[in-house]
């Protein structure tokens, strides 16, 4: 935790043009697109913003879908043929001034909260992240220590169980 | 509301689902994630992980 900031969700006043972290993708999105989806509701944005508006970290969350496939009545059990509603933390990037403070933890922490609130009212699996190729196994082995799981095919592809969010509040 | 214009709404509601980001599973993961699906998990790291930011010591979202 940083003093004078909190998690807030996207708003004027936030000095996304000042944001820089270590990859130019994230620093463009939250320059150029995220004011945009925020406001369409396509994407949530999420700052870890101090009061006066200077930007730490964001993340984003937006609904997603796990489409199954190739599954016998066996195993479907009954269950409507429908892919499974899920939320996507979809980009997530600290500044590098605020790097090595455990900002990372936090953040994934609020934004395991977040999703795990918005599934109380409008369902919602699983949380899910694509780890770029570019973070490699550093990043992929952060979310495995906080529970995500790899995708036997894709290992890139984790998801988290957010019914194993709500048992550990 | 008529009826005429609730199924119009559900069709589009049908199109907005379309047009969500989804994941198209092979069979092998498809199994793998209906397993989660009923898993109950205790992991610790995960519980740490949350205790960071337990709303007793935390702030909320604002606009």
């Amino acid at each position: 935790m940083l003093e004078g900031f909190e998690l807030q969700l996207l708003a004027p006043h936030h000095q996304r043009a000042q944001f820089q972290s270590q990859a130019d993708s994230l620093n463009d999105f939250l320059r150029k697109y995220a004011k945009n989806q925020h406001k369409n509701s396509t994407t949530r944005v999420y700052v870890y913003a101090h009061r006066e508006g200077e930007i730490a970290g964001f993340f984003t969350l937006s609904a997603h879908l796990l489409e199954l496939s190739g599954l016998p009545d066996s195993i479907l059990k009954g269950r409507p043929r429908l892919p499974i509603p899920t939320t996507l933390l979809g980009r997530f990037a600290i500044d590098q001034r605020y790097e090595g403070k455990g900002l990372g933890r936090t953040l994934l922490s609020y934004a395991l909260r977040e999703a795990h609130k918005a599934a109380q009212i409008v369902a919602s699996a699983f949380v899910v992240v694509d780890v770029s190729e570019d973070a490699s196994e550093h990043a992929a082995e952060f979310y495995r220590k906080c529970g995500f799981v790899a995708l036997p095919s894709n290992p890139q592809r984790m998801l988290l169980s957010l019914n194993d969010v709500g048992r550990s509040l | 509301m008529s009826d005429f214009i609730i199924a119009a709404v559900l069709e589009k509601a049908d199109e907005t689902i379309a047009s969500i980001e989804r994941w198209e599973l092979r069979e092998e993961d498809s199994r793998f994630v209906m397993d989660l699906l009923t898993q109950r998990r205790d992991i610790p790291g995960l519980r740490e992980l949350l205790a960071l930011t337990d709303p007793e010591s935390a702030g909320t979202p604002t606009a």
